[in-house]
C-alpha cells in the first residue's frame, strides 16, 4: 500500500490524517516541523507528501521547493493542505496553488480519501 | 470726478481691502504694504519697507522644512510661475499662517519686470481642514489594510480549529474509532452540524466583507461551464440519494467554454443546490438546466419541488441575515448569507439573479452570466 508523508505544524491535524488514512490501509509518516519531515521525504521516499502551506517557521511552498531540488524526491507528488479555501471552492479532482494540486482541510473524510486516491492513481 | 479723487478713491480701495496687498522688488524687498497687511502681519509701515520679505513675512523655510527663500529667489526669475501660490508665511509674532497668493508682474517701459503685486488671503483654517482630510483618509486607509490583513488571518486562524472539531467528531460519527451509544452519536452528531454550521458563517462572512468593502475581485479565467454545471451534482448527490430526491440536468447545445470567475460560479451553483436540496421534501426532483440567451447571455436554472417562498416573503430572499420564517427555520438552518453573496457574485459578472416560486408547489432560481465578462 502507498506510503504517505504529512507535514504540518499541527499536531491535531496530523493525528486526524493520520487515522483516516491509516483506516484505508495506507502507510503514514507525520512530521511537524519542515526540517524534519524533508529528511524523512529523503529517506523514506514516500509515495505522496501532504504538506501544509502556512506553517510558522518554513513556508510549505519553500518545503516543495527543496523537495523538488533533490534527486531522491523531485519525482514524489506533493499536495498541497490549506486551511484558507473552502472546501466547495475545489473541484473534485482538487484545485491547484502555484500549479500544485490541493486540499482543502474543510473537505469531508470521505471525499478527502478519495482526493487522495485519484491523485494517487493519476502519478502512477 | 478729478484724477486726484480717482487716485484717492483707488488708494483707499487697496488700503482698506480686506486683503494682504503688498508690492516687492526683484530683490524681494517690500515697497509697498497695504494696512490688513500691516495689521494681519503685525509691522507698521516703517518696520517692513524696504526690508526683505524672507526674514520678515517670508521665514526661510517652512514648517515641513520647504525652502522659501529659494522659492523667492525662483519667483523673481520665472514671475509667470507663480501666478498663484499657497505658502506659508509667517507673522512678526512668530505665528504661522498659510496665505494662498496671486502674483503678478510689474513692467517697466522696457518690458522687464520690476516689481511683483502680490494679493493674499489667509486660508490656514483651509489648509488645516484639509490636512485634517488627509490624515483621516491616511488613517482609514491603514486602518482597512489592517482590517484585510486580519480577517485573511482570521479565516486561517478560525478555519483551523474548526477543521479539528468537524474532522474528529466525523471521524468518530461513523464508529470507526469504537462503537458509540444512540445518544452519545445523536450528540455527536451536534458537535459535526454545529461545526459546519459556524464553518460555512465564517465563510460567508469572510467573503461579504470583502464584497462590502469593494474588494471582491473576479479571477476571471476560461473554463467549461457545461463540465462545472455538469459535476455540481456531486455536492448534494449524498443528500439526495438519502432523500429519495431525484437529480436531472438538461444542458444546452453551445453551453461551452466561458470567461469568468470559476470559483464563484461554483460557489453560486453550490449555494443554489443546497438551497434546493435543503427545501425540498423527501422524494422531490432537482433541476439544473442552462441556454443560451438571444442577449449573449448565459441562463442557468436551478429549480427545486420544495416548499416554495410565499409572496410576503419574496423581498427577503437576497437580505443578508434574513431566513424565511416558518416551521422549518430550525430544521433548515444556514447563514442566511448564502443568497445576498450568490447575487453579488452574479452581479460582478454584470450578470442578474432572480426567482419565481410557489408556495408548497416549489422554486426556480435564475441567473444570468455574461459570454464576455469584463
Amino acid at each position: 500500500m502507498a506510503k504517505i508523508l504529512m507535514i504540518d505544524d499541527d499536531a491535531m491535524v496530523l493525528k486526524l490524517y493520520s487515522e483516516i488514512l491509516s483506516k484505508e490501509g495506507f502507510e503514514v509518516l507525520t512530521s511537524s516541523d519542515a526540517k524534519n519531515g524533508f529528511d524523512l521525504a529523503v529517506s523514506q521516499a514516500p509515495d505522496l507528501v501532504l504538506l501544509d502551506i502556512m506553517m510558522p517557521t518554513v513556508d510549505g511552498t519553500r518545503v516543495h521547493e527543496a523537495l523538488s531540488q533533490n534527486d531522491k524526491t523531485k519525482d514524489v507528488p506533493v499536495v498541497f493542505l490549506t486551511a484558507l479555501v473552502r472546501e466547495e471552492e475545489v473541484a473534485e479532482s482538487g484545485g491547484k496553488i502555484g500549479g500544485l494540486d490541493y486540499i482543502s482541510k474543510s473537505t469531508p473524510k470521505d471525499r478527502f480519501v478519495k482526493q487522495v486516491k485519484d491523485i494517487l492513481a493519476r502519478k502512477k | 470726478m478729478s484724477r486726484d479723487e480717482l487716485d484717492i478713491q483707488y488708494r483707499d480701495i487697496v488700503e482698506n481691502a480686506n486683503s494682504i496687498i503688498l508690492r516687492m522688488d526683484m530683490n524681494g524687498d517690500v515697497t509697498y504694504f497695504n494696512r490688513f497687511a500691516q495689521n494681519f502681519f503685525g509691522y507698521r509701515q516703517e518696520e517692513i519697507l524696504g526690508k526683505n520679505v524672507v526674514g520678515t513675512i517670508v521665514a526661510p523655510t517652512d514648517s515641513s522644512g520647504r525652502d522659501l527663500k529659494a522659492m523667492i529667489d525662483d519667483m523673481a526669475l520665472h514671475p509667470s510661475s507663480y501666478v498663484s501660490n499657497e505658502n506659508e508665511n509667517v507673522m512678526k509674532n512668530g505665528r504661522r499662517a498659510w496665505i494662498a497668493w496671486t502674483n503678478k508682474s510689474i513692467l517697466d517701459e522696457d518690458g522687464r519686470v520690476r516689481e511683483i503685486l502680490c494679493i493674499g488671503n489667509d486660508i490656514t483654517r483651509l489648509k488645516e481642514a484639509e490636512e485634517e482630510i488627509i490624515k483621516a483618509k491616511e488613517a482609514a486607509e491603514s486602518a482597512n489594510k489592517a482590517k484585510s490583513s486580519f480577517l485573511a488571518n482570521m479565516s486561517h486562524e478560525l478555519r483551523t480549529p474548526l477543521n479539528a472539531i468537524i474532522g474528529f467528531s466525523e471521524l468518530m460519527k461513523d464508529d470507526s474509532v469504537g462503537p458509540l451509544t444512540d445518544k452519545q452519536k445523536e450528540y455527536l452528531d451536534y458537535v459535526w452540524e454545529s461545526g459546519k454550521h459556524l464553518l460555512s458563517l465564517i465563510n460567508d462572512i469572510l467573503d461579504l466583507s470583502k464584497v462590502e468593502a469593494g474588494k471582491m475581485e473576479l479571477e476571471l479565467s476560461e473554463f467549461d461551464l457545461k463540465e462545472l454545471l455538469k459535476k455540481s451534482f456531486i455536492f448534494i448527490q449524498e443528500k439526495a440519494v438519502k432523500h429519495g430526491i431525484a437529480l436531472s440536468a438538461d444542458i444546452k447545445e453551445g453551453i461551452g467554454t466561458v470567461k469568468a470567475d470559476q470559483r464563484k460560479v461554483k460557489q453560486v451553483i453550490f449555494n443554489l443546490l443546497s438551497n434546493a436540496v435543503k427545501f425540498t421534501p423527501d422524494g422531490g426532483k432537482i433541476g439544473i438546466t442552462a441556454e443560451k440567451t438571444g442577449k449573449g447571455e448565459i441562463l442557468v436554472c436551478v429549480s427545486d419541488t420544495g416548499i416554495g417562498i410565499e409572496a410576503k416573503d419574496s423581498g427577503r430572499v437576497f437580505s443578508e441575515f434574513e431566513q424565511i420564517d416558518s416551521e422549518y427555520s430550525r430544521k433548515y438552518a444556514g447563514t442566511g448569507l448564502g443568497m445576498p453573496l450568490s447575487k453579488k457574485f452574479v452581479e460582478l459578472h454584470g450578470g442578474k439573479m432572480w426567482f419565481e416560486s410557489e408556495k408548497g408547489k416549489g422554486t426556480h432560481f435564475y441567473f444570468t452570466l455574461p459570454l464576455n465578462v469584463g
